[in-house]
């Protein structure tokens, strides 16, 4: 069999849908296919023999170059994801293979790179997004979307983020997204409960020990600080760590170094530091439990998560989303819950918040028979009970409540639409929501 | 392997990784000029001004036009970034023969006339250094050989 010529392997090249080019050793430019002409925007002939990096001026041609990555790891790199810039300077975000090539003598002669487009796919993802759906929180209250907005101004930031909001709010979900929006995305994410751990075991896991520190310590262990290193670390219940600690959290944040427990050599971290607390961190402040400059050296940007029974509008369009999920997991054909059910759900205070109504909505799914409606008697029962009880105002104008919220769930809580629907005022439409306990503004 | 990486970093301006490379891919290519040149513009930039001086004396004295005859764009030479930066501090560097060396060593890959300037500069600090005096003579010799041609 013949090998084939140089020309054939061109053309072969050239009718595949992955831009591919190489670079001799130079990282001078000369092959240039016809899909990496097609998604970059150059002309082959305006890049042969020209460096790389002027022509894709990608950040990473600086930092973490695919060529140089796998010249330094003695491996190929497969489905990285980057960035590049195509001739008029638009973003391009890629998933790219990159492979050194070798002569007879196994010198590296260069390298070779191919690359997609995945312009299309972040499209669909975004898509996937829906404006009630950011990163898995779920809400389209008004509280929800600003923190939403929030989110996105803040997450490219390396500044440390401090989340406060009572427990089952979703304060992880917050710290994740953030890290998924945040440059740091394809660096270390490592979390941490302060709250689990006890104070000697606690500086351990936070700045690792030496070999012989402590009883227990048999060998060298780094600790989260060093992990997260050019990443991002997320300390929940931060609140509940000893003040002795929190000194030493103060130097992370203020210098970015510490050392092992046992060790007296000085360690450097590069680390985003994402705190949260449920507790009411002023009365901590002033009770002396929790140091005010770590206070002010973490809430550089403060994110306020509201309790579940202040956005009362979002419980629909959660209870929907947890009906999808566990109808999914369960495998059932469950889409809807009962109106009467819906009134209970939306009436209760849920002091656990949304992972509480997450519960109450996997109890009662799983006690429905698939292609049924969940009912209120499938609800755990002290929620029922709680709605039996005299001492509780019964639902004033049932009928009408379960009729506004159908619609408002139709119209996805828009109010002018709802209000021109009923050919009513915008601010009549207020009262009414008020008077049905619908909103709380 | 090395020389490529070496490559890279000196491409991004990384020019002590780039002298951890060079300095090992040398030993595979004791020929290799271009890799020489790299590496004497990479080690005036970490402060290892003498074994830029030595090292810019082996291209030279093998022939100077190896030196001169860089193109600027085409092997993406940094030495019209660095010049201005480097000169811009000849206040707080007057009479360091260092600062001198270094500019006669960048100056040779862009202005051959600029960089005999500075050696000249450097070989006024220095009471006897032969190094630069053959330099200098290797340059005098070019700038002859280009006068008789003419």
């Amino acid at each position: 069999m013949s090998n084939i010529n140089d020309n054939l392997k061109d053309r072969i090249l050239d009718s595949i849908a992955e831009g591919v080019f190489t670079v001799d050793k130079d990282f001078k430019i000369n092959f240039f296919n016809k899909a990496a002409e097609k998604i970059t925007g150059h002309k082959r002939e305006d890049v042969l023999g020209k460096f790389c990096k002027y022509i894709f001026k990608s950040p990473i041609c600086l930092s973490d170059c695919p060529i140089a990555l796998v010249l330094r790891n003695q491996k190929n790199l497969f489905d990285y994801e980057s960035k590049i810039f195509d001739n008029n300077g638009k973003e391009i975000p890629i998933k790219l293979n990159s492979a050194i090539l070798y002569d007879e003598n196994n010198f590296a002669t260069g390298g070779i790179v191919t690359f997609r487009d995945m312009s299309q796919y972040q499209l669909i993802q975004n898509q996937i997004d829906t404006p009630q759906n950011f990163h898995g929180i779920i809400g389209h209250s008004k509280a929800m979307q600003e923190i939403f907005k929030l989110i996105s101004e803040i997450a490219t930031s390396d500044a440390p983020v401090f989340i406060h909001g009572e427990s089952g709010t979703g304060k992880e979900l917050v710290a994740n997204a953030i890290q998924k929006l945040s440059n740091r995305k394809d660096k270390p994410f490592i979390k941490i409960n302060c709250s689990v751990f006890p104070p000697n075991l606690l500086a351990s896991e936070l700045f690792g020990h030496v070999k012989g520190a402590f009883t227990d310590a048999i060998k060298d262990r780094p600790g989260r600080f060093e992990l997260a290193d050019k990443g991002t670390i997320f300390l929940d219940e931060v609140a509940e760590m000893p003040l002795q600690m929190q000194i030493q959290l103060l130097r992370v944040l203020q210098e970015g170094t510490f050392e092992r427990i046992g060790e007296s050599l000085t360690r450097t971290t590069d680390v985003r530091i994402i705190a949260a607390t449920n507790i009411n961190i002023q009365t901590a402040l002033q009770n002396g439990k929790f140091r005010e400059d770590l206070f002010y050296r973490l809430n550089v940007i403060p994110i306020e998560i509201p309790p579940l029974r202040e956005r009362k509008e979002d419980i629909p369009l959660l209870i929907n989303h947890f009906i999808n999920k566990y109808s999914r997991i369960y495998k059932k054909e469950i889409k809807y819950i009962d109106p009467e059910a819906l009134n209970v759900l939306i009436d209760y205070d849920w002091k656990g918040n949304v992972r509480e109504l997450e519960n109450v909505i996997e109890f009662a799914l799983v006690r429905t028979n698939s292609n049924e409606q969940i009912q209120v008697n499938k609800l755990p029962s002290n929620l029922i009970e709680k709605n039996n009880n005299p001492n509780i105002q019964p639902f004033s104008n049932s009928k009408e409540r379960t009729e506004m919220l159908m619609l408002l769930e139709k119209y996805q809580w828009n109010r002018s639409k709802v209000s021109e629907v009923l050919g009513i005022g915008r601010t009549t439409l207020w009262r009414k929501l008020k008077k049905l306990n619908l909103i709380n503004e | 392997m090395h020389e490529m990486l070496g490559n890279q970093y000196f491409m991004v301006r990384n020019f002590l990784a780039a002298v951890e490379q060079f300095e090992i891919a040398i030993n595979d290519h004791p020929n290799n000029d271009k890799l020489k040149k790299k590496l004497i513009v990479s080690y005036t930039q970490i402060g290892k001004t003498l074994k830029a001086l030595d090292l810019f004396y082996e291209v030279s004295k093998k022939d100077i036009t190896i030196i001169f005859n860089t193109d600027v764009a085409k092997d993406d030479c940094p030495c019209p970034e660095l010049i201005p930066l480097i000169e811009s501090q000849e206040k707080l560097n007057e009479n360091s023969f260092d600062f001198y060396i270094t500019l006669a060593i960048l100056w040779a890959f862009c202005d051959k006339y600029k960089s005999y300037e500075y050696f000249k500069k450097a070989k006024s600090l220095s009471m006897k250094n032969e190094k630069l005096d053959s330099i200098t003579k290797l340059y005098n010799d070019h700038f002859n050989r280009i006068e008789f041609a003419h």
